[in-house]
């Protein structure tokens, strides 16, 4: 499988798992931010464009991600989004992140060694909205 | 003849080939005589068709997920780092062998990165090399 869709399903399943449900900040972890209001509402979770960098070496296939993570907030100020954002980090930052293979019954075609978050920013959105951005940086290799 | 890259050389001990290397370099050295004398009107002359010695050395750099080189390199015994077994494969197919002798080897820890390795092979002796 490919590891673009084995990352993102990795990430998916760790944002939804803390961010997600009865006493958890956000409504939801969406691949795109919905046309229109998710049913839950505000605040919520996208991930959004993640570069894949070829790392190779002799015999071994690996990748450097750089993904972004962006929160969607309309509660009149920035401190939701930063919750939200601290949130992700206690999720993300040089988590084990496992990355089975979508669908694979329990196969593994990528090992996650390295994750980090490497920026965090918010920036106003026209629609009202506090838009903040976090980049994390994986580094994967073939299992 | 057309460029290659560098993934098409090749360093191996024994029948397998170094893993997760991502450069290697190979250099050539000669020392040559020199028997210069006043005849020769101020210029370094050599003596024709002699080294008095000559060197040959691998470098290799790469991520430690292979520890062939680290198990070695931090071995208590000295002689494991003297190692008849290691080949240089050009990316013409010509193989270069000959007892090469582990001089360095270090690895980089960077928080945020790949741990990753460089070494050093000189070679003792003379080497062979056999077309492929």
């Amino acid at each position: 499988m490919a590891v673009e869709v084995d990352f993102q399903a990795a990430i998916y399943t760790r944002l939804t798992a803390q961010l997600v449900g009865a006493g958890k900040p956000t409504t939801g972890v969406h691949d795109v931010k919905p046309q229109s209001d998710p049913a839950g509402g505000f605040p919520y979770v996208t991930i959004g464009q993640t570069m894949f960098t070829m790392d190779d070496a002799q015999g071994s296939f690996n990748f450097q991600a750089l993904a972004r993570i962006h929160t969607w907030s309309r509660s009149g100020g920035t401190l939701e989004t930063k919750q939200i954002q601290g949130a992700i980090y206690d999720a993300l930052h040089n988590h084990t992140l496992a990355m089975p293979r979508l669908n694979g019954a329990g196969a593994v075609d990528w090992l996650c060694y390295s994750l980090l978050r490497e920026a965090s920013r918010i920036e106003p959105d026209p629609d009202q909205s506090f838009h903040g951005v976090c980049e994390y940086r994986a580094l994967i290799q073939a299992a | 003849m057309a460029n290659k890259s560098g993934r098409t050389m090749l360093v191996k001990k024994g029948a397998t080939t170094l893993a997760s290397v991502r450069s290697k370099s190979v250099t050539w050295n000669g020392t040559p005589v020199d028997v210069t004398t006043d005849d020769d009107a101020g210029a370094t002359t050599y003596l024709a068709d002699e080294f008095a010695s000559t060197s040959l050395e691998m470098s290799v750099e790469g991520l430690t997920d292979d520890d062939v080189l680290h198990d070695i390199a931090f071995g208590v015994g000295n002689s494991a780092k003297h190692l008849a077994d290691i080949t240089l494969v050009t990316s013409s197919g010509d193989t270069i062998s000959g007892t090469f002798i582990l001089t360095n080897y270090a690895e980089t820890g960077a928080y945020e990165d790949a741990i990753t390795f460089t070494a050093t092979l000189i070679r003792s002796g003379i080497h062979t090399v056999t077309a492929p």
